[in-house]
């Protein structure tokens, strides 16, 4: 059940932020899908960086709750494809062909691209922390 | 206030079912494609269809408002995800599994609409 609490209480974090951030960017009269496709790609970028700068058994940096909380309920949480598809749904309602496509193409386009990002940066972590503890243990005043 | 309780609640129940669901889905049928993650987008596609055709019948803008931040803000963005969604299509294309990335891509996106547009539509429906 600890598992359920640590989905839940990074799943309300990650839903509330994501909430500020639309009510933030709402009074600004930008473009509508702005708001969504700055939070998936932000959030994309950042269960990208955490799921690779971790190992799943938990040997780096990431414990495997750590991981939960962060990766499946903060990052879940936060990014969301109801509202994305909602926003499609909207577009095409209104005969915004061009809203539908552009939110679709960029969203898809630029999310995966966040996290081939989080990929490249997490990348030299794992490696950097084992020389550190590697040259710590090999230290011999 | 009301509205942040109100979307941390609704984003914990979301992201409760959404852990839950998934895990259960792809118990069932395999990690080799994230149908896990695709069953809860689309549910939660479909039940935001519903709520905003419920949100938009509501007269009153208080409850208006407090509804579209549980149901909608709070569930449906909890129980859908496209971290999760495109760190799988991600590792797909890492794979070399191109045409199942697109098909995730594209099914996803696809049948997400779909299941809106019931859930709207059966809203209408009601009100008819």
């Amino acid at each position: 059940m600890r598992r359920y609490a640590l989905v839940a209480i990074g799943g309300g974090i990650g839903s509330l932020i994501r909430y500020g951030i639309t009510q933030f960017m709402a009074p600004m009269g930008l473009w509508t899908p702005l708001s969504l496709l700055v939070i998936n790609t932000t959030g994309c970028f950042l269960i990208s960086f955490l799921n690779f700068v971790s190992d799943p058994s938990g040997d780096i940096y990431l414990g495997p709750r750590s991981r939960l909380f962060l990766l499946v309920g903060v990052c879940g949480g936060y990014t969301t494809f109801s509202s994305f598809s909602l926003l499609s749904f909207n577009a095409a309602r209104n005969g915004d062909y061009l809203d539908l496509w552009l939110n679709i193409g960029l969203s898809h386009i630029l999310c995966l691209l966040s996290v081939w990002l989080g990929a490249i940066v997490a990348a030299p972590f794992p490696h950097a922390l084992r020389r550190v503890t590697h040259l710590l243990r090999s230290w011999n005043p | 206030m009301l509205a942040i309780v109100l979307v941390l609640v609704g984003g914990a129940i979301g992201s409760m079912w959404r852990f839950s669901w998934s895990g259960f889905v792809a118990q069932r049928l395999g990690e080799t494609f994230p149908f896990g993650t695709l069953v809860v987008n689309l549910v939660g596609s479909a039940l935001i269809g519903v709520f905003s055709g419920v949100v938009g019948h509501v007269s009153n803008s208080a409850t208006a408002a407090m509804l579209q931040q549980f149901l909608v803000v709070g569930i449906c963005g909890g129980l859908t995800t496209f971290s999760s969604f495109s760190l799988q299509t991600y590792n797909l294309i890492a794979e070399g599994r191109w045409l199942s990335a697109l098909a995730n891509i594209i099914f996803s996106t696809g049948f997400c609409f779909v299941c809106l547009a019931i859930g709207w539509q059966f809203t209408q429906w009601l009100n008819g």
